[in-house]
């Protein structure tokens, strides 16, 4: 009975979504920038992590490095990495379908690669471990399940894949290593992007209209931004995030 | 039903004598695995690990003493045992006798048997815990060597008090994995220099004083080269001494020795005994602030 009643569901929003897509392609809408940091950058330094706890998480890295705040202090203005920027309203009720291609999350080094990532609702998420070492992660989040398992072996092929529910950034650990984390956020939507080394982000095909940005760091904490974008068009948006 | 049940108790007494009479996998070699990626020194046989400790002879030698007397005992009442089995075997013409026996030689080696258990407690036990575990240099004596260490799942901080040999605060809210797991407060003068390490380096030839205590659940502190095993509680600063001899320089373990999570075996840190020279060369390296981590520069 749950079966059949999900199979329509899914064909239904299927059919709605294609539509949806197609009419938002079409559109080409893109909001794209930067986030500016704004405050004492010397306070902020980048330093080698111990990982002397496990001597063969140097066989795959050498030095890993802290990233609780990961700043690119070669351009002028600084700019901040791993902020996860998402839409936050301006989508009404509109309903998109789940990628079929996973968010790939692999232990390497004894770090993890991405160390902040979006993710849609739904979609796989295929979890690797490329050490020759055990790793144990270990999910904290409020709404899904709290996974819990041991990787004791090098697998780059197979892993382990699991689907999540919608929630804001949640912390992932490693049991094993207590200097691992990483953190993710599950969207009802795939209009999200983290800034790369330069700071930057780029997120397309949302549609014209107007929309609030929520921007997500996990030393900094959240701000929003607002912004418009045309039929076809590009807004170019540099946000500076307040530090104090 | 019933002979179902036969078999199934048949196949799990098959298993268990297959799994008992199996010759152990650790046998075959006498090293311990080489499961850090760094060569571990010591033997590690059927027989007590390598004994790199100053008291350990001690705590070996009541060992060997329990385990001879054991055996003794084993072979003596297993023995009597058998005979009696044999002996007083039911046979055509003899009647059962409930009365109780009361032989000389039944008291008296009941009665040596308690003397010599008292004698093991009381002669060897008491006064080797009473020289482990009571006789623990003073915070400020200079003489020795204090380190700090904090179990968490599932890993081990080892903390030292730097040049100026005082410990700085700490407290839980300053924790931060990965860069500061022991809660160091580094603006206190005398935390800045603080040293905080996932390997456990000593030197030898000094009394070591180890407070332990525990970030989360029980853990056991175990060092079976040093012939110390002491639980971690949480919320408990318990001290333990020892002393590792000049010749006991190299590369050994560090356990958790009791079970603590699904990761359990893998918490373990490695332990460096090395000389007074190579040590404090290893403090003023280890004191040094953490070099900046510019990726660009790895690739
Ligand atoms: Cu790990
Ligand atoms: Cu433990």
């Amino acid at each position: 009975m749950r079966c059949s009643k999900n199979t329509i569901t899914v064909i239904a929003t299927g059919f709605i979504l294609a539509i949806g897509t197609t009419a938002a392609m079409a559109e080409k809408t893109t909001v794209r920038g930067k986030v500016i940091f704004k405050g004492n950058a010397a306070k902020f330094k980048r330093t080698k992590l111990d990982t002397s706890k496990d001597p063969k998480c140097k066989m795959s890295k050498k030095s890993i490095g802290t990233y609780d705040v990961i700043l690119n202090k070669k351009t002028d203005p600084i700019t901040i990495r791993n902020v996860l920027v998402s839409i936050k309203s301006g989508l009404a009720d509109r309903v998109f379908p789940t990628p079929n291609t996973p968010v790939t999350l692999t232990q390497y080094g004894c770090e993890y690669d991405p160390h902040v990532f979006g993710i849609m609702e739904g979609q796989e998420l295929k979890i690797l471990n490329g050490d020759e070492t055990n790793h144990n992660i270990h999910f904290l989040p409020k709404n899904n399940d709290q996974y819990n398992f041991s990787q004791p072996k090098k697998d780059l092929e197979k892993g382990k894949t699991i689907t999540l529910d919608a929630e804001a950034p949640f912390r992932v650990k490693c049991d094993v290593h207590p200097w691992m984390g990483c953190h993710i956020g599950v969207f009802k939507h795939p209009f999200y992007d983290v800034t790369d080394k330069l700071g930057k982000f780029e997120i397309s095909g949302m549609g014209a209209g107007s929309y609030t940005l929520e921007l997500w760091h996990e030393t900094f904490g959240t701000m929003t931004a607002d912004f418009t974008v045309a039929k076809g068009q590009t807004t170019d948006l540099d946000i500076e995030f307040e530090v104090k | 039903m019933r002979f179902t049940k036969m078999l199934c108790i048949l196949a799990v007494l098959a298993w268990a004598s297959f799994h008992l009479l199996a010759p152990p996998v650790q046998a075959q070699g006498s090293a311990a695995p080489d499961t850090s990626g760094v060569k571990i020194d010591g033997e590690y046989g059927p027989f007590l690990p390598t004994d790199i400790s100053e008291h350990g002879y001690k705590i070996d030698r009541v060992i060997d003493i329990v385990h001879v007397f054991m055996a003794v005992l084993f072979v003596g009442w297993g023995a009597f045992f058998v005979y009696c089995l044999v002996r007083f075997r039911q046979k055509p013409g003899h009647q059962a006798d409930p009365h109780e026996v009361k032989a000389k030689v039944s008291k008296w080696s009941e009665i040596g048997v308690a003397v010599f258990e008292a004698v093991l407690l009381i002669g060897f036990s008491m006064p080797l815990w009473a020289e482990v575990r009571a006789e623990i240099p003073a915070d400020d004596d200079p003489n020795a060597l204090h380190v700090k260490v904090l179990g968490e799942q599932f890993a081990w901080n080892f903390r030292y008090a730097g040049p100026d040999g005082i410990f700085g605060r700490s407290a839980a809210k300053f924790v931060k994995d990965g860069t500061n797991p022991m809660g160091l407060d580094r603006s206190d003068p005398h935390g800045d220099d603080d040293i905080v390490s996932g390997e456990f380096h000593i030197p030898t030839g000094k009394p070591i004083v180890v407070q332990l205590t525990s970030k989360d659940v029980i853990h056991s502190f175990s060092v079976p080269v040093l012939r110390i095993k002491q639980d971690t509680i949480p919320g408990m600063r318990i001290p333990i001494s020892f002393t590792a001899k000049k010749s006991g320089v190299g590369t050994y373990e560090v356990a958790c020795a009791q079970l603590c999570g699904n990761n359990h075996y893998s918490m373990r840190a490695l332990m460096y005994v090395q000389s007074q020279n190579d040590f404090d060369a290893w403090l003023i390296e280890a004191g040094k602030p953490p070099e900046e981590f510019d990726e660009d520069d790895l690739d």
